[in-house]
């Protein structure tokens, strides 16, 4: 499945290595403050990431994501279709951002050593 | 993004996708600004889904077909290329002084003709069935895209024919081994894109229908039947290249031959199951046995 296709924010060289991109994780975060429509994720997820979604990219993430169990839409809203996170979408968040978490206290505690 | 490019992108994707994501995926494209690289992202992500829809999805008889049908174009690309790669060689005419040489020969024209018996087995018990449902449903857009992949093995061997026919002060050296490269190589790839298209379209064909349901058994006799076949024709290369000293021909032409049989053994594990699509386009799989 095709990656983020455009950088949102302007760059110092370098910016972009320490960036995550995994576009089902980047949406599983961005429904973490409520349900949103694709057009809202990809912004929120400029604003969070710096990473812009390309369409493709982001509803084949939805796709899995959904087939996945792990978010569900919502009443259409026009043709707007939200999402929200399932319960198990959110445990499995809280798992994947707590392993970040740890990752980058590791990385940080080997360059102040 | 306008609405009506955002309805061509999106109807660039599989239909059962369409039907589920289709309405708000045109809404998101035209929200969106029009920009190079999110239509080259909306198409590469449709390939995605086409392939991701092709062999993840459907019953294990609409697998089987696929496979089938991949493991047809596979053996045949790599009998054209074979064939061709003999016949305009000394080797041809040696190969009725050589009795080795001759006895691979004949393997492999024995193991094409076993090969194209099983597919036109196959595809006699499940085209009519397949078509029956397509009339029946009027799905003609399906009529209409399988139309054209038909099309390219005919027109590829017609072209090929055309292409090398001997004419004039040419016909002895014609074509010559550069053009004889270039034609086998664009038949092998034109071969190539129609074996995804040719899967992709019996995803669709026999998508939520049970054409193929009641006819496992006889799916896996035939892919048995491809399997061996497909063997032989590899055995058969590769001994040919042993007695004629090329090795390299031979042994490209049996791994293809070998990938086809390999394609045809995945096939050969049908159950028999039942596929359905629910309302919003899903398909659901129900193991029968």
């Amino acid at each position: 499945m095709p990656r983020s296709t455009r950088r949102g924010v302007a760059q110092e060289p370098g910016d972009d290595l320490g960036r995550y991109s995994d576009p089902p994780l980047l949406i599983l975060a961005s429904l973490g403050d409520g349900p949103k429509h694709g057009h809202a994720m990809i912004e929120d997820i400029v604003a969070m990431a710096g990473t812009r979604l390309g369409p493709g990219t982001l509803y084949g993430a939805i796709a899995r994501l959904e087939r996945d169990g792990l978010i569900e839409p919502l009443a259409a809203d026009d043709r707007r279709q939200p999402y929200r996170l399932t319960a198990q979408g959110r445990r499995v968040l809280k798992a994947k951002l707590a392993t970040l978490h740890e990752f980058a206290r590791a990385g940080l505690r080997k360059l102040e050593a | 993004m306008n609405a009506r490019l955002a309805r061509r992108l999106a109807a660039l994707y599989p239909s059962a996708w369409r039907q589920r994501y289709g309405d708000e995926f045109c809404k998101l494209l035209e929200d969106e600004p029009v920009s190079t690289r999110a239509i080259v992202n909306v198409i590469a992500a449709a390939v995605a889904e086409h392939i991701r829809w092709t062999f993840d999805n459907g019953d294990a008889c609409q697998r089987s077909l696929q496979f089938l049908s991949g493991a047809a174009l596979a053996a045949f690309a790599a009998g054209v290329n074979f064939y061709w790669t003999v016949v305009d060689t000394p080797l041809a005419p040696a190969m009725s002084a050589h009795a080795a040489l001759r006895a691979c020969w004949l393997l492999v024209q024995a193991g094409a003709f076993v090969f194209g018996l099983a597919i036109v087995a196959t595809a006699a018990s499940t085209v009519p069935a397949t078509l029956r449902d397509v009339v029946k449903a009027r799905r003609w857009g399906l009529v209409a895209g399988l139309v054209p992949m038909m099309l390219v093995p005919l027109a590829t061997i017609t072209w090929m024919t055309i292409a090398s026919w001997p004419s004039g002060s040419n016909a002895a050296t014609w074509p010559t081994i550069p053009a004889h490269w270039w034609l086998v190589s664009t038949i092998v790839l034109l071969l190539i894109v129609d074996l995804f298209a040719c899967a992709a379209m019996m995803r669709d064909l026999t998508g939520g229908r049970q054409a193929t349901t009641r006819r496992a058994g006889w799916l896996k006799a035939n892919a048995v039947a491809l399997t061996c076949a497909a063997g032989m024709m590899a055995a058969g290369a590769v001994g040919w290249g042993l007695f004629a000293e090329q090795y390299a021909a031979a042994n490209v032409h049996g791994v293809a031959f070998l990938g086809s049989a390999a394609l045809a053994l995945v096939a050969a594990r049908p159950r028999r199951s039942t596929t359905t699509t629910d309302e919003d386009g899903r398909l659901s799989t129900r193991t029968i046995d």
